[in-house]
C-alpha cells in the first residue's frame, strides 16, 4: 500500500473503513488488515530524527502503549521505567497496562491489528511467537541489537547483554523477543533445616536415597513439585536428561531426531522420577497441588527439595519466615556415568518482550527496551524484584538477598550452564512431557510408557508440515 | 398449552395449609410414613449440609492466618482477624467489582426484558411471513456455545461502536457495550421462553381492549405485560442468574482494571494467589462477594421461587 | 390497521433481531467461516483451506477423548440431577405426613429450598475457588483432612480427587474411542449436580403445587403409598418438566467449560493428561494456547462440531419425549 503519510485522509480512509465494516461490507479480517496498513502508514509520522542519540527516531510528544504482566517481578520496576521514557521524552504519554493474562487480554488486540507498542509477553499463558512472527506481526529485534547502548553510544546494545539473550529470543533466525529477567533454576531447599539436622546437600544419587530415607523416618518428604502447574516437572526431567546425557542428548530432542526419547539418557531420568514416587519420597498429593502449597511446604519443612527458579524468594516473601533460609543446589549425579559433570546449572533468560509491527509506536516501543536495557533501569529492577536482569554487571555491589546470591554462586561456579529449545518451539511435544512428567511423578506411569508417550507426541511433530521446524545447535 | 397451565392463579410459593378437615389416614400408612419421615428429613438435611458445608467452611478460612490455613484446614482460627476483608476490599477491589457488576446487570436484565417480550409477543401471536423463521433463529442460538464466537465479538463490539462514533460510550471496556453483548446472548432464551408463555394467554382480554381502540403498542403495555408478569418474573430470575455468572463475555470485552466485574476479579484474586501468598484475602474476597447476593436471596427468595413457578406453568 | 400492524411487528422485532445479528448471529458466522481456513486467530492472512480441518479432527485422540468424556457428562449429570431433583421436590411438597393438614411437605420445606438453592445464585468462579481447597490433594484439603482425622485415609496416601486420571471403572476401547470415567470427571460432575438440584428442585416444584391436591389426597386415601404416589401420579403429571430440564441439563453436559477450565491441572485445565478434558476446553486450549500457525482454524471446527451436536440432542431430545400437539414452540 503507498499512500502518502497524510494524516487526515488517512483518518478518513480508516473512518470509511470502519462504516464499511459496520455495514458488514467487509469481512472482520480484511478491515484489520486494511487498517493495519493505515497505522504503519502512521509510523512514518515519526517525527524524531535518527540520531545516535534517538537511534529509532522517536519523536517527542508521541505517546506509548506498554502493557507489563503483571506477576512474581511486581508493578514497581514497570511504573520506575515508564517514570524514565516519560522524562526523557517530554510531552509524550505513556500508557501503563498490566495483565495477569497477557495472551486472553492481547490475542484481540494483534487480530485487531492495534496492538500496544511494548508488550511483555510472560505469564501462564503467553502470545505464542510462531504463529505471530509467521504472521510478520513482530518487529525484528535486530536494530535494537544493533543500537548504540543507552549509557555508552560506542557500546552496541548487544554487547551489553550477558550471554544467551540473542539465541533465547531468537525464531526462524531472528531475534523477535528481549528476555529481560536472566533465572537461574535448580532445587531450593532450606539452609536452615539442613544445618539444624545435620544434612548436606547431595551430590550423587545414592547420597540423595540416603537423605531421602532419612528424611522420611522424620515424616519429611524429601521432594516434592508444582503438581497442577506441570511446566515445573518437566524442567526437572528436562533438565535430568541433560546431566545424564549431556547437550548431545537435548540437541537429539531439539531437533526432533528419531528416537530421541528412547536414549538411555531418558530412560534413566525417567526412572530415577519414578522411583522417587515408588518410594514415597514426594509429597503426598504433590501431584494435585499449586505452586504456592508446594513451595510452601519446603519452607515449612514438610519437604526437602523442590525445583524453581530464582524468583522463589520473592514469590514467597508474605510467608517466608525469617528462619528459613532457601538456598539452591545444581542437580545432583543421576547415574555414575553422567555425561554433564557435577554443578552444571540450567539458567536462561526468560520474561520476554516483543515489539508488535502493528503498534503505532514501534520505534517508541524499541527505545522504551533499550532504556530499560539501561544501567539504572537494570540496576532498579535488581534491586526491586530481586531478580537479575540480564544487562552484564547491573547488580554489581548491590546487597542482594541471600537466596539470589545462593543462585549467583551456584551460576558462577558453574562447569556448564544449560539450556534447551524444544519446549518453546514445540507446544505439543512440551504438552506431551507435561502430561506424562506429571504422571511419572504421581506415580501413576512407568517410563517404558513416559518414553512411549513423548516419543509419539515427537514424531507427529515431526510429520506435521503446519508446524515450522527450527534447528538448534 | 402444558394440561397442567389449567389453575387460574399462580400457584402460592408455600404450600398453604388445607382447609379441609382431618382426614383419618389408614393406620398402616402412618406407620410407614413415620419411617419415611425420618429417612426423607434425613437425606434433606444431608443434602442441605453438602451445600452449606463448604461455604461455611470457606467462610471461616477467611477469618485465619495463612499458616492456620494451611496446617490446621478444618480448625477454628485461634484470633477471628478480620484484616483479610480489608485487604480485600482495598487490593482486591471487590466494592468496586461488585458496583460494575449490578450496574451491568440492572442495564443487561432490564433491556433483555423489554426486548426479549418484544420480540417474544409479536412472534407469539402475530401471524406473517417469515415469523417462523425469526422465531428459529433466536432458538438456534440456545445451542450455541457463547465462546464460539468470542474473538470475532471482539472485533465487532469495537467496530460497531466506532464506526457509529460511539466508542467511549458502546466500545470495548464500557458497561453499555457490555449490556447489549449481555442483551444479545440473552435473548435466545428469553424469547424462547416468553413466547411460550404469550401463546397461553387467552386471546378474549386482548380482542376486547382492542375492540376498545387500543393500539397495538398500548395493548401489549398496558394489557399483556401485566398478564404476563408472573413469566417475567420468572425468565427475569433466569437472567440475573445467568448474567450475574457470566465470565466469558466480560473477561473479552472488559479490558480496563477499573471497569471488570465481580467474576473477573474473583479470578483474579485466585491467580494473584499465585504471586504472592495470601489466602485469608482470597477466601475473604469470597466471602464479600457472596454476602450481598445472599442478603439479596434472603430478602428476594419467595418471589425467586413463585417466580419460577409461575414460568414452569406457561 | 394492516399498515399499523405491519409497522408494530417490524418496530418491535427491529432492534432485538439487530442486536442478536450484529452480536450473536455475525461473531458465529465468522467463526464457521473461520473453520475452513487456516486462520491463526492472530494474524489477518490466511487461506481457504475447505473442510480439512474437520477430517482432522475426528482424527484427532484428544478429541475423540473428550467427546467420550462429554459422553459420560451427558449420561451421568442429567439423570442424577433430576432424581435427586425430583425426590427432594417431592419430599418437600407432597412428601410430609398425611395427617391432620391433608397432603403436605415436610416441616420446614421453605429453610429447604432456600439452601438449596443457593449455589445457584453463587458466581462461578467462587464455586472454582471453594472446591479447589476442598478437594485439594493432602492434609490441607477439607475433605481429605476430614477423612484423615477420621482415620479413614493414611496421612501420606491422600485421596488426589482433581488430580486423578484413573477412570472410576475400567475404560472400555472402541477402536479409536475410549469410553472411561477419570475420577477428576466424576468430581466435576458432582460439583455441577451440587449446583444444579437447587435449579431443577424449585422447578419440579412448583409443578408440582400446581397439581391439584385432591389427586394426591384421593391417592393417599385409596391407599397408594408415597412411593406409589410418586411413581403413578407425580411423575407422569410432570413429564414435559421433566423434558425440559433433560434438555438444558443436556446443553450443559455438553458445555462443562467453566468447572473444566476453573477446577482442573493444566495450562487451561482439562489435566491430568487430558482426563478431564471436554470439547470445550479442548478447544480453547487450542484457541488460546495454539501449538501450529493453524489452531485457531481447528478450534473454530471444534466449536461448530460441538454446536451441532447440540443441536441434535436438543432436537432428539425434543421428538423423542414431546408430543407435538401438546407443546410447540
Amino acid at each position: 500500500m503507498t499512500v502518502t503519510p497524510d494524516s487526515p485522509s488517512e483518518l478518513n480512509r480508516r473512518t470509511v473503513l470502519r462504516r464499511a465494516a459496520a455495514v458488514g461490507l467487509l469481512a472482520a479480517p480484511a478491515i484489520s488488515a486494511l487498517a493495519a496498513c493505515a497505522s504503519e502508514d502512521g509510523e512514518g509520522g515519526t517525527t524524531g530524527e535518527k540520531t545516535e542519540a534517538n537511534p529509532f527516531g522517536v519523536g517527542d510528544k508521541q505517546p506509548l502503549e506498554v502493557a507489563f504482566f503483571n506477576g512474581g517481578f511486581g508493578e514497581d520496576y514497570a511504573k520506575f521505567d515508564v517514570a524514565a521514557y516519560e522524562a526523557k521524552w517530554a510531552g509524550s504519554k505513556v500508557e501503563l497496562k498490566f495483565s495477569k493474562t497477557i495472551l486472553t487480554d492481547y490475542q484481540p488486540r494483534f487480530y485487531g491489528g492495534n496492538p500496544p507498542d511494548v508488550l511483555n509477553n510472560s505469564s501462564p499463558e503467553t502470545i505464542p511467537v510462531g504463529p505471530v512472527v509467521q504472521g510478520g506481526q513482530l518487529v525484528d529485534l535486530t536494530a535494537l541489537l544493533d543500537a548504540p547502548s543507552y549509557d555508552d553510544p560506542k557500546v552496541k546494545v548487544r554487547d551489553t547483554l550477558v550471554a544467551g539473550v540473542v539465541e533465547e529470543g531468537t525464531f526462524n533466525g531472528k531475534m523477535y523477543t528481549l528476555n529481560y529477567a536472566y533465572s537461574i533454576y535448580g532445587h531450593w531447599y532450606d539452609e536452615a533445616l539442613f544445618q539444624k539436622e545435620g544434612w548436606t546437600v547431595p551430590k550423587t544419587w545414592e547420597e540423595f536415597s540416603t537423605l531421602a530415607e532419612a528424611a522420611k523416618k522424620k515424616g519429611i518428604a524429601a521432594y516434592t513439585f508444582q503438581g497442577i502447574h506441570p511446566w515445573y516437572i518437566h524442567n526437572v526431567i528436562t533438565e535430568w536428561i541433560y546431566k545424564v546425557g549431556g547437550k548431545e542428548a537435548i540437541l537429539k530432542i531439539d531437533n526432533l531426531e528419531p528416537d530421541a526419547w528412547k536414549q538411555d539418557a531418558v530412560k534413566v531420568a525417567a526412572e530415577r522420577i519414578a522411583e522417587m514416587a515408588s518410594k514415597g519420597w514426594i509429597q503426598a498429593g504433590a501431584s494435585g497441588l499449586d505452586h504456592t502449597t508446594t513451595q510452601q511446604a519446603v519452607i515449612d519443612g514438610k519437604a526437602l527439595f523442590i525445583w524453581c527458579g530464582s524468583w522463589l524468594e520473592g514469590e514467597m516473601a508474605k510467608t517466608l519466615p525469617a528462619t528459613v533460609k532457601l538456598a539452591v543446589a545444581p542437580p545432583w549425579d543421576l547415574s555414575s556415568a553422567d555425561k554433564a559433570k557435577y554443578g552444571t546449572v540450567h539458567a536462561a533468560p526468560g520474561e520476554g518482550f516483543i515489539v508488535p509491527t502493528k503498534a503505532k509506536n514501534p520505534a517508541g516501543g524499541q527505545e522504551f527496551l533499550r532504556m530499560m536495557l539501561g544501567k539504572e533501569q537494570a540496576r532498579k529492577f535488581a534491586e526491586l524484584t530481586k531478580s537479575l536482569p540480564v544487562v552484564k554487571g547491573a547488580a554489581d555491589g548491590l546487597t542482594i538477598s541471600s537466596a539470589l546470591s545462593s543462585a549467583s554462586k551456584v551460576a558462577a561456579a558453574a562447569p556448564e550452564v544449560i539450556n534447551w529449545r524444544y519446549a518453546g518451539w514445540y507446544v505439543p511435544l512440551q504438552n506431551a512431557v507435561f502430561a506424562a512428567a506429571t504422571e511419572l511423578a504421581a506415580g501413576k506411569s512407568t517410563p517404558a510408557a513416559f518414553q512411549a508417550a513423548v516419543q509419539k507426541a515427537a514424531d507427529e511433530v515431526a510429520k506435521d508440515d503446519k508446524i515450522v521446524k527450527q534447528k538448534a545447535s | 398449552m402444558s394440561h397442567l397451565a389449567t389453575t387460574d392463579a399462580p400457584a402460592t410459593p408455600e404450600p398453604a395449609p388445607a382447609p379441609a378437615p382431618a382426614k383419618s389416614a389408614p393406620k398402616m400408612t402412618a406407620d410407614t410414613g413415620r419411617v419415611f419421615n425420618v429417612f426423607s428429613h434425613g437425606f434433606l438435611f444431608i443434602w442441605g449440609a453438602l451445600v452449606t458445608i463448604p461455604l461455611i467452611w470457606a467462610v471461616i478460612q477467611s477469618f485465619k492466618t495463612d499458616t492456620e490455613i494451611i496446617n490446621d484446614p478444618l480448625g477454628l482460627p485461634d484470633q477471628w482477624l478480620w484484616g483479610a476483608f480489608g485487604r480485600a476490599w482495598t487490593k482486591g477491589h471487590i466494592g468496586e467489582f461488585f458496583f460494575n457488576t449490578v450496574l451491568v446487570l440492572i442495564g443487561g436484565v432490564g433491556l433483555t426484558m423489554l426486548l426479549g417480550s418484544m420480540a417474544a409477543y409479536v412472534l407469539a401471536r402475530y401471524p406473517f411471513r417469515g415469523n417462523r423463521a425469526v422465531y428459529w433463529m433466536f432458538v438456534a442460538g440456545l445451542t450455541m456455545p457463547i465462546y464460539l464466537g468470542i474473538l470475532p465479538l471482539y472485533l465487532t463490539v469495537d467496530n460497531v461502536a466506532n464506526a457509529l462514533g460511539l466508542g467511549e460510550v458502546i466500545g470495548l471496556s464500557t458497561h453499555l457495550g457490555l449490556i447489549l453483548v449481555y442483551v444479545a446472548y440473552s435473548l435466545p432464551f428469553t424469547v424462547f421462553f416468553l413466547h411460550a408463555f404469550f401463546r397461553t394467554l387467552p386471546s378474549s382480554i386482548a380482542e376486547a381492549a382492542s375492540v376498545d381502540g387500543a393500539g397495538h403498542v398500548r395493548l401489549f403495555f398496558q394489557v399483556m405485560m401485566p398478564m404476563a408478569k408472573p413469566g417475567l418474573i420468572g425468565i427475569g430470575i433466569f437472567n440475573v442468574i445467568g448474567q450475574w455468572n457470566q465470565f466469558i463475555l466480560p473477561t473479552v470485552i472488559m479490558k480496563d482494571e477499573d471497569k471488570r466485574l465481580l467474576t473477573q476479579g474473583l479470578l483474579e484474586l485466585a491467580t494473584n494467589a499465585r504471586y504472592e501468598t495470601d489466602f485469608a484475602r482470597l477466601f475473604a474476597g469470597m466471602t464479600l462477594a457472596m454476602l450481598p447476593i445472599l442478603a439479596v436471596y434472603l430478602i428476594f427468595h419467595r418471589q425467586v421461587q413463585s417466580g419460577l413457578t409461575g414460568a414452569t406453568l406457561k | 390497521m394492516s399498515f399499523g400492524r405491519a409497522r408494530f411487528i417490524t418496530g418491535f422485532l427491529f432492534a432485538p433481531i439487530l442486536l442478536y445479528a450484529v452480536y450473536v448471529l455475525y461473531p458465529y458466522a465468522q467463526t464457521a467461516y473461520y473453520s475452513v481456513t487456516d486462520f491463526s486467530g492472530f494474524s489477518p492472512d490466511y487461506a481457504y483451506v475447505g473442510f480439512g480441518n474437520y477430517v482432522e479432527l475426528f482424527a484427532d485422540d484428544v478429541f475423540l477423548r473428550a467427546l467420550g468424556h462429554n459422553v459420560v457428562v451427558l449420561t451421568v449429570y442429567p439423570v442424577v440431577t433430576i432424581l435427586l431433583a425430583l425426590f427432594f421436590a417431592f419430599m418437600l411438597n407432597v412428601g410430609g405426613r398425611g395427617d391432620k393438614a391433608g397432603v403436605r411437605g415436610v416441616r420446614g420445606s421453605s429453610v429447604y429450598k432456600f439452601i438449596f438453592f443457593f449455589p445457584q445464585v453463587l458466581s462461578i468462579a467462587i464455586v472454582a475457588v471453594i472446591w479447589r481447597r476442598v478437594f485439594q490433594s493432602n492434609d490441607g484439603g477439607m475433605i481429605n483432612s476430614l477423612l484423615m482425622k477420621l482415620g479413614l485415609v493414611e496421612k501420606d496416601k491422600p485421596l488426589l480427587f482433581l488430580a486423578e486420571s484413573d477412570s472410576v471403572f475400567p475404560p472400555i476401547h472402541l477402536g479409536d474411542f475410549t469410553f472411561e470415567a477419570p475420577v477428576v470427571l466424576v468430581c466435576l460432575i458432582l460439583i455441577a449436580i451440587w449446583g444444579g438440584v437447587g435449579f431443577y428442585l424449585i422447578l419440579f416444584s412448583a409443578a408440582m403445587q400446581s397439581i391439584p391436591k385432591d389427586i394426591f389426597e384421593a391417592a393417599t386415601l385409596d391407599g397408594a403409598t408415597r412411593v406409589q404416589t410418586f411413581f403413578r401420579v407425580t411423575l407422569p403429571l410432570l413429564r414435559e418438566h421433566v423434558s425440559v430440564a433433560w434438555v438444558y441439563l443436556g446443553i450443559a453436559a455438553l458445555d462443562f467449560y467453566a468447572l473444566v477450565v476453573g477446577m482442573t491441572p493444566g495450562p487451561g485445565g482439562g489435566g491430568p493428561n487430558d482426563a478431564s478434558q471436554v470439547m470445550s476446553s479442548y478447544m480453547m486450549s487450542n484457541a488460546f494456547r495454539p501449538s501450529r500457525f493453524d489452531s485457531f482454524a481447528f478450534a473454530c471446527a471444534m466449536g461448530v462440531s460441538i454446536a451441532i451436536l447440540t443441536l441434535l440432542f436438543a432436537a432428539a431430545q425434543m421428538r423423542l419425549t414431546r408430543s407435538r400437539d401438546k407443546l410447540e414452540f
